[in-house]
């Protein structure tokens, strides 16, 4: 299945595919939260058939009935597709001190040599996310260790976080087996 | 001397009827620009219902709505929309400009009114109006069409043209001379290009200026901030000369990223208020009485830009690999003309150059802004039946 996402400028972001049933389906993500769900037209695929206004709240409903659950599972998967790779979701708490400052503060690459691979906010994934990407309290991250470099992969130890991201140091290194 | 209850009492009666006209335009599902315009011819010193006490406050908010039109602009758009944009859509961005301001030109030498008019006449028919676009394209449920980017990408380039355009405009109207005009035309250009570059590189620096995320999480602190920053930004411009709107224009540019989105929130009630101010001053500066004998000439220049803009469209969502429809729906969404035409007219009326200049604007916009819609919403059936009759033997 292959999503071909599209810049709307002024308005947002579009995302759509075909169905194996051979319909196209598409999400147009506006700057502010709203969400249509669009239905393409089987005799005009240029057009949609329908455009379904979405408010943040139903589309966050809508895409659990859908099963965002299992983005996080997804995630999980990563690890065990690829030896070597360790995949972890750390949760960010409200009284995280990272909580409402950008990714790139945490410094998480420099500090633990992990890469962050996803920031998953309201069940919404916002992968490779850039550095001045905000983290807000009480979302996700996906955490994933890169392949050594030359495509030697290592094997590490998954990040662990100290107490509730309370303490000034957040990231914890284990020791390489 | 006015008192304030006077005041008052107009400006209440003003905004409240304008509520009443916004009310009309949605019920009828049109733009409410017209009819703020024709509301704004009734306030005026020829019209039904002069007034008096409030029209300084009013011409002072006018202003405000250019400049805060322009911000939410610039808010719209990031720096790299904006590049991107011109990358990939350029020469279609070039064909919009060329065959859009043509009518608007020839118009202003057919009547003799000379090169100054002919270029704000240009101006005037060459922008589409982004607010009137994007609302119906929402209503009607095409955000998710194909063609929709390729109309949201002409408009793109149509904002970045404002952006060199208004400069060179306020140079003209203000008859600087040439070396003092090419100055600030330089100037202002500069100034774009770093503005731009700083958008794409250093963007984080200009929006922490306006809100510090760890700080303060306060929609009024952002407000207060960032109207702040564009009027300052605005007032220097006018003091150098340079047009205040395109400041305010660079500044929504530099703001980018979540910032961009809460300012944008927060100043959209503003920007609704003093817009619709701006519509009614502008129209208050018209005579009722020169509209009618404009009606010919403005009636014209709305045929030519419905059929020139129905071309670009065309054009462009073709070489985007768009099909027949998808063309003519390209073509019929950038038909709407609105608040920018008046931003260029309104400039040019305050300068003074040509007293029918602006009857002629006002009628134009009043046609396009009810026109463009109206367009856009049956194409599709009057493309079907065209290409029915023309199928059939």
């Amino acid at each position: 299945m292959e999503i071909e996402e599209t810049a709307l400028p002024g308005i947002g972001l579009r995302h759509d595919f075909q169905t194996r049933s051979g319909r196209r389906l598409g999400v147009v993500s506006h700057h502010h939260g709203r969400r249509d769900l669009v239905i393409y037209d089987s005799d005009d695929p240029d057009s949609s058939q329908d455009s379904i206004p979405l408010t943040a709240e139903e589309s966050d409903a809508f895409s659990e009935l859908l099963g965002a659950p299992h983005i996080v599972e997804k995630l999980a998967d990563i690890s065990s597709a690829f030896a070597g790779l360790v995949g972890e979701q750390i949760a960010i708490l409200a009284d995280s001190p990272f909580a409402g400052r950008p990714l790139g503060d945490t410094q998480a690459r420099t500090r633990t040599g992990a890469s962050i691979v996803a920031v998953v906010r309201n069940q919404i994934v916002h992968a490779s996310p850039p550095a001045g990407l905000p983290v807000r309290g009480r979302g996700h991250r996906g955490g994933r260790r890169d392949p050594g470099e030359h495509g030697v992969r290592r094997r590490v130890a998954p990040l662990r976080l100290t107490s509730g991201l309370a303490g000034s140091s957040a990231f914890h290194r284990d020791d390489l087996p | 001397m006015h008192s304030t209850a006077t005041t008052f009492l107009e400006l209440g009666g003003v905004l409240f009827s304008l509520g009443i006209l916004g009310h009309l335009a949605l019920r009828v599902g049109i733009s409410p620009i017209p009819l703020y315009l024709v509301g704004g011819l009734a306030f005026g010193h020829d019209g039904l219902l002069p007034l008096g006490a409030s029209e300084e406050f009013i011409g002072v908010g006018a202003e405000i709505g250019v400049v805060l039109l322009l911000l939410t602009l610039g808010l719209e758009y990031t720096a790299g929309e904006l590049l991107s944009g011109l990358r990939k859509q350029a020469r279609s961005g070039v064909l919009d400009l060329v065959l859009n301001a043509t009518p608007g030109v020839a118009a202003a030498f057919i009547l003799g009114w000379g090169p100054t008019a002919a270029v704000v006449l240009g101006g005037v028919t060459a922008i589409s109006s982004f607010g009137i676009i994007a609302k119906v394209l929402g209503d009607l449920g095409r955000l998710g069409n194909r063609e929709t980017p390729v109309v949201l990408s002409v408009l793109v380039l149509e904002d970045l043209a404002m952006a060199v355009y208004l400069p060179i405009l306020t140079a003209l109207l203000a008859h600087h001379s040439l070396a003092r005009g090419s100055l600030t035309v330089a100037i202002a250009l500069g100034v774009l290009v770093a503005v731009l570059y700083v958008a794409l590189r250093h963007s984080d620096k200009v929006t922490r200026l306006v809100f510090n995320p760890s700080a303060d999480r306060d929609d009024e602190v952002l407000l207060l901030r960032a109207l702040g920053l564009a009027l300052l930004v605005a007032g220097l411009d006018r003091r150098l000369q340079v047009s205040s709107a395109v400041g305010a224009f660079l500044v929504g540019i530099a703001l980018s990223g979540p910032v961009a989105e809460g300012a944008q929130e927060v100043l959209r009630p503003l920007r609704d208020l003093f817009a619709a101010v701006f519509f009614v001053f502008f129209g208050m500066q018209t005579a009722p009485a020169d509209i009618p004998p404009a009606l010919l000439a403005g009636s014209l220049l709305a045929l030519a830009g419905v059929v020139t803009k129905v071309m670009t469209g065309w054009w462009a969502a073709r070489s985007a690999g768009i099909g027949t429809m998808g063309r003519f729906r390209a073509g019929a969404a950038l038909v709407a003309r609105g608040e920018f035409s008046i931003v260029i007219a309104g400039l040019a009326v305050a300068a003074g150059i040509e007293p029918k200049l602006g009857p002629l604007a006002a009628c134009y916009v009043l046609l396009m802004a009810i026109i463009g819609p109206l367009a856009a919403r049956f194409v599709e059936p009057v493309t079907r039946a065209a290409r029915g009759r023309l199928s059939r033997p």
